[in-house]
């Protein structure tokens, strides 16, 4: 009973560790789509888990760390009642992208700013996202 | 990613398929130069075959339409799925193409 209970919560739970280089991305892409097949996700949900997730991995490693590199990004996700719940750690410095400013899309194509879009993404195709700043980490929490 | 780019005297017709994701847009940033050079003329873009798009290829997009209109072109997109077509409606990039 114990072992069944022990793999059952192995099935409920998955983790992917990567260090800040975008090289790794295709590992990121692979996991996810393990992840939605454990989770039975339907094609649109598989786009929007892996865009989103890329969104916020992306950010991570390109800004969360200066010029250090091989330092950790870390992915966990848990399959709950309620649905996917995906946590995203670093331990770079302080940003919390729920209080990013979302771009304004009023603006003529030739003032666009070319930052900005990923946030809005993640915040549009997510049910909810929560930071804190855990034991010096970014802890960002993406639930779909 | 694969762009294949067909450059006629008044309009380019190219073919973008695959994934546009973070890994692929340094290869579509190179790829799509012919595009950049010549952005005067309409571009037409056939994404049928595109299966997936991020915000960095949002972002190589969004240059080559400020390109045209720098350059007085313009760019029509055909084909995108409903998937791709809702990353575009989300970020408000529907209103800077013309689509088919």
């Amino acid at each position: 009973m114990i072992m069944e209970e022990s793999i059952a919560a192995a099935m409920d739970h998955s983790e992917l560790h990567l260090v800040n280089d975008l090289a790794q991305l295709p590992l990121m892409t692979q996991w996810v789509e393990e992840i939605g097949e454990r989770a039975q996700l339907a094609p649109g949900e598989l786009f929007n888990l892996t865009l989103v997730i890329e969104e916020v991995v992306v950010n991570v490693m390109n800004y969360a760390y200066g010029d250090r590199t091989g330092m950790p990004v870390d992915l966990c996700a848990d399959f709950t009642a309620s649905g996917l719940v995906v946590t995203l750690s670093d331990h770079g410095m302080p940003f919390d992208p729920t209080a990013a400013q979302e771009p304004d899309l009023d603006l003529p194509v030739e003032e666009r700013p070319i930052g900005g879009l990923g946030i809005m993404l993640v915040n549009k195709l997510t049910r909810r996202v929560e930071y804190a700043r855990q034991d010096d980490m970014n802890v960002l929490t993406l639930y779909f | 990613m694969k762009l294949d780019i067909n450059n006629t005297p008044d309009t380019i017709y190219a073919t973008l398929s695959g994934r546009l994701d973070t890994a692929a847009s340094s290869d579509f940033s190179r790829d799509m130069m012919p595009m950049m050079d010549d952005a005067s003329k309409h571009i037409v873009l056939d994404c049928s075959q595109l299966e997936f798009i991020s915000s960095s290829g949002l972002r190589l997009l969004l240059m080559l339409r400020k390109q045209t209109i720098a350059q007085g072109g313009d760019i029509t997109i055909k084909g995108v799925n409903d998937a791709v077509k809702q990353v575009f409606t989300i970020t408000g990039f529907y209103a800077l193409f013309n689509f088919e």
